[in-house]
C-alpha cells in the first residue's frame, strides 16, 4: 500500500527554530487527519476540537523533545493518542486496557480499508470501526488515516511492535467478520 | 470510488474552517520560541541533572530516604552523646608524653642521617645523639609538659 505522499519536505526544523509560518504549514498538513483520528476515537465534536487544540499546543511546547524530524507525524499523533487516553480516563471509562492477544500471523490480505469503496461501503466500515475496542480502533485508524508503519504506530501508541501487529491483525479480522455478518 | 482515507477525510472536511481558526488561537496563545539545538539541549540536560535526580531517584522513594536520613541523625547524636566530655576539652598537647617526644626527635635524627651523602655522614657521626644544648631543651620541654598536665 503506498504511503501518504508528502508533496514537499515538511518544515519541522524551521518550526523547532520558532518559525510561526512553519508551524502553520505543519498544522495545515495534519489538522484534518488528526481531527478525523480523534473524532473517530472519542465520537464527540467538541471534545475532538479541544483535543486537537491541546495537541497543537503540546506540539509547540514540546517540539524540543522530538529527536528525529522524520518522526514528526507519529510523534504528533502520539500526543493526540495520549490526549484521547486522558479523555477516556476523565470519563471513567476503562476501555483502554485490552486483553492480551496472541501473536498475530503475517497477513496482508485484501480488506475494505485498502480498497476503493462506494459511499455506502465506507459508511459501513466506519460504523463497524466504532464497534471495535479503542486499542484496536486506534491502530486501525492510524494505519488507515496516515498509513503509518507498525513501528510508527508503536511509537504513537506507546506499545511494542508485536502488540501493534496483534491489534492490527485482530482488528482487521473483526472488521471483516462484521462486514460479512452484515452482508445481504 | 475512493479509499477509506479519502472518504473519512472528506467526511470531516466541514470542520476545516474551525480548525484554521484553532491554528490562530494556538499560535497566539502558545509562545512559539526556538528550541536550542541538540548540543545546547544536552548542556541544559546536564544542568538539570540535580532536578532530574530529585524527581526520579529521591522523590519516588522519599519515605525510604527520609528514614535513612533519620537513622544517620540518630547515629550521629548517639556518637556525640557517648563521648567522654573530658576528652573533648583536653588540649592536644596533653597526649604527648616526654618519651614520645624523645622518640620523635630520635627518629628525626635518624631520618636526617639517612638523607645525608656518605661524606657528610662520616662528619656528622659524632652528632647522632642530641647535643647537650638539645638535651637541655628536651628536659625543658618535658618539665613544661609535666607542669601543664
Amino acid at each position: 500500500m503506498p504511503r501518504v505522499a508528502e508533496p514537499q519536505p515538511l518544515p519541522v526544523a524551521q518550526a523547532r527554530g520558532g518559525d510561526p509560518a512553519a508551524w502553520r504549514v505543519l498544522f495545515t498538513r495534519y489538522q484534518l487527519p488528526l481531527y478525523a483520528f480523534i473524532f473517530e476515537m472519542v465520537r464527540n465534536e467538541q471534545a475532538s476540537m479541544d483535543i486537537v487544540q491541546e495537541t497543537f499546543a503540546g506540539a509547540v511546547r514540546y517540539i524540543g523533545g522530538l529527536r528525529d524530524d522524520a518522526k514528526f507525524a507519529s510523534w504528533l499523533f502520539g500526543i493526540a493518542h495520549q490526549k484521547c487516553l486522558l479523555h477516556f480516563r476523565k470519563q471513567h471509562r476503562d476501555v483502554w486496557s485490552d486483553e492480551e492477544l496472541a501473536d498475530a500471523p503475517d497477513d496482508d490480505a485484501e480488506w475494505p480499508g485498502d480498497a476503493l469503496l462506494r459511499r455506502e461501503q465506507a459508511e459501513e466500515v466506519r460504523r463497524r470501526l466504532e464497534q471495535l475496542p479503542p486499542p484496536q480502533r486506534a491502530v486501525l485508524l492510524l494505519h488507515f488515516i496516515e498509513d503509518f508503519s507498525l513501528e510508527e504506530i508503536a511509537a504513537a501508541t506507546g506499545v511494542p511492535v508485536g502488540t501493534v501487529k496483534s491489534r492490527l491483525h485482530y482488528a482487521k479480522r473483526a472488521l471483516r467478520q462484521l462486514m460479512e455478518d452484515n452482508a445481504p | 470510488m475512493k479509499t477509506f482515507r479519502e472518504w473519512i477525510l472528506d467526511e470531516h472536511r466541514v470542520v476545516e474552517p474551525r480548525l484554521n481558526r484553532l491554528q490562530d488561537e494556538v499560535l497566539s496563545a502558545t509562545p512559539v520560541v526556538g528550541t536550542p539545538l541538540r548540543g545546547v539541549r544536552e548542556q541544559t540536560a546536564l544542568l538539570s541533572f540535580p532536578a532530574k535526580a530529585w524527581r526520579e531517584l529521591i522523590w519516588p522513594s522519599r519515605h525510604t530516604w527520609a528514614a535513612l536520613a533519620a537513622v544517620w541523625v540518630v547515629i550521629a547524636v548517639a556518637n556525640v552523646a557517648s563521648r567522654n566530655p573530658a576528652e573533648l576539652t583536653r588540649p592536644a598537647m596533653a597526649t604527648v608524653t616526654p618519651d614520645a617526644l624523645s622518640i620523635w626527635q630520635l627518629q628525626q635524627h635518624m631520618l636526617a642521617d639517612l638523607s645525608l651523602p656518605p661524606q657528610a655522614k662520616a662528619q656528622s657521626s659524632e652528632s647522632k645523639l642530641p647535643s647537650p644544648g638539645k638535651r637541655g631543651a628536651m628536659d625543658w620541654l618535658a618539665r613544661e609538659h609535666e607542669a601543664w598536665t
